[in-house]
Order: structure tokens, then sequence, then C-alpha cells
């Protein structure tokens, strides 16, 4: 399988399993929830977290590249990430600020905030929305590379 | 302090947009006998800890924008007694 593909098989499947702890979830998350930590929104948060830093690194380190070379057929293979970034955006796929805010967040989600429950919600409801707008990311790159 | 004077403008000019101040730097960077490092930057703010944690992610997106994906640690004060590393901050830290 061409790496571009079985990278976005992978994708797919922490897309669908990010679906599905989203579904789970509350729409949004509370402090005081976050703070009481029971064990069922624990359970599905850290399934949210983990498929959203999965999503993120995937589509970062063997998406975004192989697929703004292959499909849209820019000369990136060895341009910085920043640069295939601006790439996507002249096309439209995404914004570079918009896609180093998610890979912040991405970073920020893997810090537990222990005694800052505020915060941890406050990133967890940025990620709920960062989430939906990787997995309309991937749809699209999906849809255009099955187009080809 | 191991930043050039292009770096510490648009660190100052970010951290204004963003906070309304000014950055300091902290840590490694500020020993000019070492090489590299993280980027370490204590900002005071008296935002409420969620707007604050949002607009943290905005500075660094747009550091990384305009600096490079490099590591960069920026680390909130909001006054309250510190954490150590927060503690460690304001000890060291000096204006960009």
């Amino acid at each position: 399988m061409a790496p571009l593909t079985e990278a976005l098989a992978q994708c797919g499947r922490h897309a669908e399993v990010l679906r599905g702890a989203i579904a789970d979830l509350p729409p949004a998350f509370d402090a005081a929830a976050v703070q009481r930590g029971e064990a069922a929104l624990v359970r599905t948060t850290d399934q949210f977290v983990l498929r959203f830093i999965k999503l993120q690194d995937t589509l970062g380190e063997h998406v975004l590249r192989q697929f703004t070379a292959d499909v849209l057929g820019e000369p990136v293979a060895d341009l910085p990430l920043i640069d295939v970034l601006d790439r996507l955006e002249r096309f439209g796929y995404l914004t570079t600020i918009g896609w180093l805010r998610w890979r912040a967040l991405r970073n920020s989600l893997t810090h537990e905030y222990p005694e800052q429950p505020q915060i941890r919600a406050a990133l967890l409801n940025e990620a709920l929305g960062a989430a939906a707008g990787m997995i309309d990311l991937l749809r699209r790159i999906g849809e255009r590379s099955a187009g080809r | 302090m191991r930043l050039n004077e292009r770096e510490r403008r648009l660190i100052r000019e970010a951290g204004l947009r963003h906070f309304g101040t000014a950055p300091r730097l902290f840590g490694s960077r500020l020993d000019d006998a070492r090489a590299g490092g993280d980027i370490d930057l204590l900002i005071r703010t008296d935002l409420p800890p969620a707007e604050a944690a949002r607009r943290r992610l905005d500075l660094l997106a747009e550091l990384w924008l305009l600096l490079g994906e490099r590591k960069i640690d920026i680390v909130l004060d909001d006054g309250s007694p510190p954490q150590a590393v927060v503690a460690r901050a304001r000890r060291e830290a000096v204006p960009v």
C-alpha cells in the first residue's frame, strides 16, 4: 500500500475512535466536572486526548507533506514543514497559524494541570473544536486523494 | 542573552499583541556560555485562567510562525503563590 494511502487509513482509524469518544463526552467540559474526575468521564476524556494527539501527529508527520507532493504536485519533499503548510494554505486546505495552534494545543493536552481544572477544561473545549477541524481536514484530503 | 535583536523584537511584539505585556526571558537562554536550548518565557497576566490558556496557544502558534517551530515554553504568572517553575522564573527573568 502506498505510504499516503496507509497514512490516510491510519488517520481514518484515529478519527473514527475520536468521533466515538466525542459522542460520549458532554458538549462542553466544565471545570467542576473535570475537578471531580468521575471515572467514566476520565476514561472517555483520556481516549479523546489520546486519539486527538495521534491524529495530529499522523497528519503532521505522514500525510501533509506526502499529500502536498504526491496529490497537489508541489515540490516540497525537502522543504521545512512551514513551507508545506504555506502550500496547503494557498490551496485552501488549512491556515498555517491554525495548524500551528492545533500543534500547540496538542502539546498542552499532554499536561494534566491537576491544580487548575479551569485551564484543563478550557483546553479540552478547545480540543473539541480542533478535533472537528482536523476530522474535516482529513475528509477533504481523503476526497482529493481519491479523486486524483 | 542568547536571542538576537530580531528574535527579541518579535517576541516582545507578539507578547504585547496577545497579553498586553512583553514576555520576560528566563532559563538557559540567559547564559551566554551555553548553546542552543529552549526559549523559556514568563508572562505576568491577570486574565482569567481559561482565557490566559487560550491566549497562550495563540502566542505560541504565532511565535512558531515567526521563529520556526522551536522548543518554546511559555509560563503564565497570575501572581498567586507560585509553583517551583514560576518561582524560579520570577527570580531569573529579564525583559526580552
